[in-house]
């Protein structure tokens, strides 16, 4: 029994990871994205591009590997798609995302390629297009709003009643302008005559520390942070092909993940669900035809705590997860099988997570826990490498 | 505030020309959507207001005299914004993500 436990955590584990896969050696490889493409006409991009594609294919890697988003290659070359009548109008291509990976042999032959597409279908997170965003800051900010009218007024009657000469007004000009947009300047080290201003001007008592940007900030910053709990939900497939061209290895995917309830301001409960369809051929066998097809399907629950710049630092996750053979059950393991699984991943540095992981078979009633291998393979590498 | 004491104040400070001059503003937003409204003052009453909820343009005739236009909101990613006059501070000026806030002086000889 132990041996088939210890099969299907390998075949989870393989599954999973099919996408990373390539990852893992990502990141000893050069990934090109749009930002190494230069920008010019279509047929600039696309020369370039393949120009791209000759240097790493001859390089000593005999590698090339590309991801980007669609928007962001379209961009390159039309700049104008990114004023905001069109960067709104062009939601397919800023949804979707495009990933493959060619390789060649020792003899510039053809070794292998991976390709991978993720479409956005519904992407409420992406608040560069709300409509609601504008109106809710101002509603919020319109107090501040009114500091920007009452001091211009002040420094406008001040000029034209004598009171200050036309040098005076000018530096309070620029000083009036510093305090709407400096973010970093408090109100404190403004001259006497602008805090003098100032003190006139609004109503209520500014703090030495006070700062008009980051105040507005703060509104705009907590706004932007609702919408990063909000509900996203992608398609994406993926395939592999071998040195013969044929493909070896198939995935299709969804997945929808939201925010669904927030403990506080600095930590909250999301969902998070996906499934997805995995076609490989059958290792074990020599069979060309030999194909393994599994479904699975999972559901989580994921408890986020984030520090006060809002990123998140340890997450917990529980959850469940059912799978099918549906093809190809060649190593006589349970076509399926249901299992309560949770983990928890702790931030260690910026881009590093260090996840523990556990699976519960609901069927043969073991519990084991396990370090995820792949992910620590990572963690270790990029700690290493930073 | 009559034209009068506009006129009187005019010459106060040196202007003794009067003229009318067509006076355009002019908001793009880039890489994402924006919001901006900007309101041409003189004297505390606001003579124009424009709301900008994509990019757009505009334009006023304005009297000889001194103007104070101020612009407000926000944008998602990148923002540019210009009047064709010379103005302090100068014009285009460009805002990065967050709030956008600005108090130009403009004064037609």
């Amino acid at each position: 029994m132990k041996k088939y436990i210890l099969i299907i955590i390998i075949a989870i584990f393989a599954i999973q990871s099919l996408s990373a896969q390539q990852a893992d050696s990502a990141n000893l490889q050069t990934i090109r994205t749009q930002a190494n493409l230069i920008s010019g006409n279509t047929r600039d991009v696309l020369t370039n591009f393949f120009q791209l594609a000759v240097n790493d294919l001859t390089g000593d890697d005999k590698r090339f590997r590309f991801s980007s988003n669609l928007f962001a290659i379209r961009l390159k070359a039309n700049d104008e798609l990114n004023i905001d009548s069109n960067y709104v109008r062009n939601r397919f291509w800023r949804n979707t995302n495009v990933d493959f990976d060619v390789r060649l042999n020792n003899d510039f032959k053809f070794d292998g390629a991976a390709f991978g597409v993720k479409h956005a279908i519904v992407n409420q997170r992406d608040y560069t297009i709300s409509k609601d965003l504008a109106f809710i800051y101002r509603l919020k900010t319109n107090g501040l709003t009114d500091m920007n009218d009452s001091l211009s007024a002040y420094i406008d009657d001040a000029l034209s009643n004598g009171i200050i000469d036309r040098p005076t007004f000018d530096a309070l000009n620029i000083e009036l302008n510093s305090f709407l947009k400096d973010p970093v300047r408090r109100f404190g080290t403004y001259s006497s005559t602008f805090q003098a201003i100032a003190k006139q001007a609004i109503p209520f008592k500014l703090d030495d520390d006070f700062n008009y940007y980051q105040a507005r900030k703060s509104f705009y910053d907590e706004l932007i942070q609702a919408y990063k709990n909000k509900l996203l939900w992608t398609i994406g497939a993926e395939a592999v092909t071998n040195n013969n061209g044929l493909f070896t290895a198939a995935l299709l995917q969804t997945q929808a993940t939201s925010g669904i309830l927030k403990v506080s301001k600095h930590s909250n409960i999301e969902f998070d669900v996906l499934a997805r369809l995995e076609m490989t051929q059958d290792i074990t066998t020599v069979k060309d035809n030999d194909l393994r097809q599994l479904f699975s399907a999972a559901g989580y629950l994921n408890y986020v705590i984030r520090t006060f710049e809002q990123q998140p630092i340890f997450e917990i996750k529980a959850g469940s997860t059912y799978q099918k053979i549906m093809q190809g059950n060649f190593v006589d393991i349970p076509n399926e099988q249901f299992t309560l699984d949770g983990g928890i991943r702790i931030r260690v540095t910026k881009s590093i997570w260090v996840p523990l992981t556990f699976r519960y078979d609901l069927e043969n009633a073991n519990l084991f826990g396990y370090l995820s291998l792949k992910s620590n393979f990572d963690w270790l590498g990029a700690l290493m490498k930073n | 505030m009559s034209k009068v004491i506009q006129k009187a104040r005019s010459k106060k400070r040196g202007i003794t020309t009067l003229a009318a001059k067509q006076v355009s503003f002019s908001i793009v937003f880039t890489g994402g959507a924006g919001d901006a409204r900007v309101r041409v003052k003189q004297s505390r009453n606001t003579l124009h207001t424009f709301n900008y909820s994509q990019s757009g343009s505009d334009t006023v005739t304005l009297n000889s005299g001194m103007y104070r236009i101020l612009l407000d909101g926000m944008c998602t990613s990148k923002a540019e914004f210009v009047i064709s006059e010379q103005t302090n501070p100068k014009t285009p000026e460009s805002f990065s993500e967050g709030p956008i806030d600005s108090s130009y002086t403009l004064e037609i000889a």
